[in-house]
This record gives structure tokens, sequence and C-alpha cells, in this order.
């Protein structure tokens, strides 16, 4: 398997499909990230395509000071958040819509139909309670449990220090607990 | 009690998680990707070239308003002048009609 950075180097000389190679080794990756925040497959998948063409359109910028994957990471930090900034400011019943077609378009497992109910019912206490949380928390959480990445690897893609990290994951966490408490 | 909950709680958030990361991506999502990259990179080049074209058409547009405006200008002038010259006729020249009005 090729280092990110030949494989750069390879598409700044322009071989396109270099870039392809690029799109197999990182695709899943992003898409459980945009998952973490999107919270819906088809647009999980409209996020990473989105994101790879900011990252192709964003490489001359690549200056090789933090590795490939951090730099990556942050471009697809900032494209979801500008998304959900984007819906936030959408029209409430186009989100209820949404909402309900997701309910009725689950297929869970065989769940006798009040069990489906309340399952379906704490996938939007959670969504809601994720999507509530302010942005760093969010990102902090989503790249600790949707990534696996460690504190420092998420201090690098956020650019702040590790104890602000841990701040982060303590207060999102702590936050929640208490929304999840609510009914 | 209070423990209780918070394992509750963390067991659906921990459901909710895994059931999240369980869910795979489209197959094709890479070939999708370069799709969508090569439709970008068209639209960008037509875009510079509408871009170009629409930039000439309004230079044009300006540079043939201000040559029309100067030429009616011009020919608005000369028919002035024109006029003025016609105007200007020595009365002195005119018949006399004293010679009709005066009572013999």
């Amino acid at each position: 398997m090729r280092e990110d950075s030949i494989i750069l180097d390879d598409i700044k000389g322009g071989n396109k499909e270099a870039f392809r190679e690029l799109a197999e080794r990182y695709s899943t990756p992003l898409f459980r990230l945009s998952m973490g925040y999107l919270h819906s497959k088809e647009d999980a998948e409209d996020m990473v395509q989105e994101i790879f063409v900011k990252l192709y359109h964003s490489l001359d910028t690549f200056k090789g000071d933090s590795k490939f994957s951090t730099w990556l990471y942050r471009i697809a930090v900032n494209t979801c958040l500008n998304e959900i900034a984007r819906r936030k400011r959408r029209d409430i019943f186009t989100t209820f819509g949404d909402n309900m077609t997701r309910i009725f378009n689950f297929s869970g497992d065989s769940k006798n139909p009040e069990e489906q109910t309340i399952s379906e019912e704490n996938i939007i206490r959670v969504r809601k309670a994720i999507e509530s949380l302010p942005d760093k928390q969010q990102t902090a959480f989503v790249l600790q449990k949707y990534k696996e990445l460690s504190q420092k690897e998420i201090a690098e893609i956020m650019q702040i220090s590790e104890g602000a990290v841990e701040q982060h994951l303590m207060r999102a966490k702590s936050s929640l607990q208490k929304k999840l408490k609510e009914r | 009690m209070e423990n209780n909950y918070k394992i509750k709680e963390n067991n659906i958030l921990e459901d909710f998680i895994k059931s999240e990361l369980s869910t795979e991506p489209n197959p094709f999502l890479v070939s999708k990707i370069m799709n969508r990259l090569e439709t970008k990179t068209l639209e960008a080049k037509k875009d510079k070239r509408s871009f170009a074209l629409q930039s000439i058409a309004v230079a044009a547009g300006i540079t043939i308003s201000i040559v029309m405006g100067i030429s009616l200008g011009t020919i608005y002038t000369q028919n002035r002048l024109s006029n003025t010259t016609t105007l200007a006729i020595n009365d002195s020249h005119i018949e006399n009609l004293g010679i009709y009005t005066q009572q013999e």
C-alpha cells in the first residue's frame, strides 16, 4: 500500500487516477465520520462525495505540516459542520418530514410493534441529543466514538490541546446523559 | 437507582452508535466520487468560458452605447447649427412693408 505522500505527488503530477486510490482508502472512514454528524446513509454518502471534491480542489494548499489524514479529517469536519448549520436554517417541517421518513423506512430486526416504537423513539432521542451538542463537543464526541481516535489525534484535527479535548468529551458525555434522562 | 439510569442511558447511546457504525456505504461510492469530480471539473470549465463570453458581451454593449450616444449627439448638434444659420437673415433685405402702410 503506497504512502499518502507518494499518492499526492502522483496526483499533483497530473495522474487523476491516483485520486481513486485515495478515495478507496478514505471513503469508508469518511463515511463513518459523516454518519456521526448526519445519521443518514444517503446524506453521509453525499457528504463523502462533497468532501472529496473539496479535497481535490484544495490539494495544492496542503503544505505537509501535519499528516495528510489529519488535514483530510479537518476538511471533513468543517464540511459536515457547515452542512449541519445549513440544515438548521432550513424549514422545520422539512426536518420533521425527514424524521418521519426515517422512522417509517427504518428496517430494524424483528421486534414486536411496541418494542419497535420504543426503539424508534430512542433513536430520535439520541439523534436529537447528539445534534444539540455545541460544535466542538459534537466533533470531539464523533471523532472519539465513530472514528475511535485518541485524544492526541483529536487534538491535532481540532487544533486544540489534549486538555481541551478531554473537557469537551466530559461535557458532551454529561450533556448527553442529562438529555437522555429527560422524557 | 441513579446508576441504573446511567447504565440504561449509556446502553441506548452505545446501541445507537453501534447500529450506525454497522451501516455499510454503497459499494459503488468510489465510482460515484470519481463521477462527481468529473462533473464538477466540466462545470467549472463551462463556467469559466461562459464568464468570459459574458464579460465580452457586457464590454461590447457598453462600447456600442457610448459610440451611439456620441453619434446621436454629433448629429443633433450639427442640425441645431444649420437651423440657427437659417434664422440669422438680415431683416432689412425683406421687402419694405412701410410702402403699403403709408398714408397718401
